[in-house]
């Protein structure tokens, strides 16, 4: 009897990940150990801590904080990167300083946003501002640059003003690599927002899980890890679902191309 | 003229003068409680520089740094050409890769420091399981994006599978794994930071915080250091950006790839 092709296709991407957690449930099942609850505890825990407790009062305001700092960010560096494509003697200038604000690793500044804007929200939210401005700011100009001359040299003939040609012309040319600059960015703001309740903050999930640490309440450690990660990876998988949608003629005109 | 013979330097040397100026004046007002003058960092910055502490807190992120990015490499490269080079290999890991890459590593910062301490052994591992994916994905790309001719062409000459591996897998892969390496090395350095940031130890996370908690006289010192992670930051994307320039010079589609990436 041989087993069927889609059954062998679905089984060959669920086997590892089902062994895992398998073998993470038995191993841990009689632990005794500090630091490794059983998971069946840390599962029951997380249903009773974060639905819909915590969720409320720790990760509503961090995403909160996610969001309005993301969201400008990529206002303002898509905004910004078009100015400074538009003067091309103002983005060589700029170019040194955003490359070195882009490099230095934003937590670094975290004291001196602390010093600047105290230990509340405006502090958080501008730390992840700062931390997704630059690779959206920096991808939209490289973007912008590296639009098809010809394109450009049609927008001549037909006249169009910088802000049509910029509409029209250079924003979706650009868009595959802002989308790749907004995904970094991403990832960025994450990392800031956890570290930023971290080091400063009395609520938040990354000041749950770090207090939770800090006092031996180990499971609900475990807990705030699970959401955490569970919320990363989800808020990646929504970027990418958007990502394709939105960009979607430029994936179908890339798969022609290709094919051709 | 000035242009034709000097290129863009003048032009990017006026942004960082202007820049300086307006620190320089603004600084200079009087009440700052968040900002330095210029003059007092520059100072501080000197003083550190005849500091043996300084140098110390540099060399341990340097060392955290580096021997992650060198143990992520190993791992992520081996793992992701085994993953290319076999459907089974890669379908079975893809699930837990994606988990693993999405989680931020900050949220298993406070289990590192359960289980491992605030050590160097801590940091590292952290840092490197945090490299491993992305450069694991990265190179997965790489092998399977070999032009199928050639990959055919080599089988058709009988060329075995072991130098196929050296003379056709391995270099068609090069440019993404470079890439890979290249965003590993800063997403390592920043992560680095972050650890030390928060969970203390050595290194020049520390030293930052250390300032900060030391109040307003160590200001100017907090700013000096944290321009020093800068330049950091900025040397060593200098340095991996010259050595792939040179590794992979002959590679024919190096450029696109890099602006694609």
């Amino acid at each position: 009897m041989t087993i069927p092709r889609r059954i062998l296709f679905v089984a060959s991407y669920l086997w590892l990940p089902v062994l895992l957690i398998t073998w993470w449930w038995i191993a841990s099942a009689s632990s005794t150990s500090t630091f490794f609850p059983p998971l069946s505890t840390i599962l029951s825990e997380t249903g009773r801590l974060w639905i819909f407790d915590h969720a409320v009062n720790d990760l509503v305001p961090s995403l909160f904080n996610l969001a309005i700092g993301y969201v400008l960010a990529v206002v303002v560096g898509i905004g910004l990167g078009s100015v400074l494509w538009r003067f091309r003697r103002a983005a060589v200038a700029a170019h040194p300083v955003v490359y070195f604000l882009y490099v230095l690793p934003a937590p670094a500044l975290l004291p001196v946003f602390m010093l600047a804007f105290g230990l509340g929200m405006t502090m958080k939210v501008a730390i992840v501002f700062l931390s997704c401005l630059w690779p959206v700011l920096l991808n939209t100009l490289d973007g912008m640059r590296a639009t098809d001359d010809i394109k450009l040299d049609v927008a001549k003939t037909l006249n169009l003003s910088v802000l049509q040609k910029l509409r029209i012309v250079v924003l979706p040319a650009a868009s595959p690599q802002i989308a790749a600059g907004m995904r970094t960015a991403l990832a960025f703001g994450i990392v800031l927002m956890v570290v930023s309740e971290m080091v400063a903050s009395t609520e938040g999930i990354g000041y749950f899980i770090l207090l939770s640490q800090q006092t031996f309440a180990v499971t609900n450690m475990w807990t705030g890890i699970l959401v955490l990660a569970i919320v990363g990876s989800l808020l990646n998988i929504l970027f990418v679902l958007g990502e394709r949608r939105v960009l979607k003629w430029h994936y179908q005109s890339t798969l022609m191309n290709n094919a051709r | 003229m000035l242009r034709r013979k000097f290129g863009d330097t003048p032009l990017k040397w006026t942004g960082v003068g202007i820049l300086l100026l307006i620190w320089l004046v603004f600084g200079a007002v009087p009440d700052q409680t968040s900002i330095p003058t210029l003059p007092a960092t520059i100072q501080a910055l000197f003083g550190e520089l005849g500091d043996p502490n300084y140098w110390g807190a540099i060399g341990d992120t340097l060392q955290t740094w580096f021997v992650s990015l060198v143990i992520g490499s190993v791992v992520g490269i081996t793992l992701g050409i085994l993953a290319g080079l076999n459907v089974w290999m890669e379908r079975s890991i893809a699930a837990p890769v994606e988990f693993f890459k999405t989680i931020p590593i900050i949220a298993v910062l406070p289990l590192g420091i359960l289980v491992l301490g605030t050590g160097p052994s801590m940091r590292m591992t952290l840092v490197a399981f945090a490299v491993t994916w992305p450069l694991l994905v990265q190179t997965l790309y790489g092998v399977r994006s070999i032009d199928p001719m050639i990959r055919d062409s080599a089988r058709s000459i009988g060329v075995g599978p072991v130098r196929t591996f050296f003379s056709v897998v391995l270099p068609s892969a090069s440019p993404f794994i470079a890439t890979g390496v290249r965003v590993a090395a800063a997403m390592a350095l920043v992560i680095t930071i972050v650890i030390e940031l928060v969970a203390g130890g050595s290194g020049l996370g520390v030293e930052i915080s250390n300032a900060a908690l030391s109040g307003g006289t160590a200001l100017p010192t907090m700013y000096a250091l944290i321009l020093t992670t800068g330049l950091v930051g900025m040397l060593l994307t200098g340095i991996i950006g010259a050595v792939e320039r040179r590794l992979l010079a002959w590679h024919t589609t190096y450029r696109s790839i890099e602006v694609a990436a």
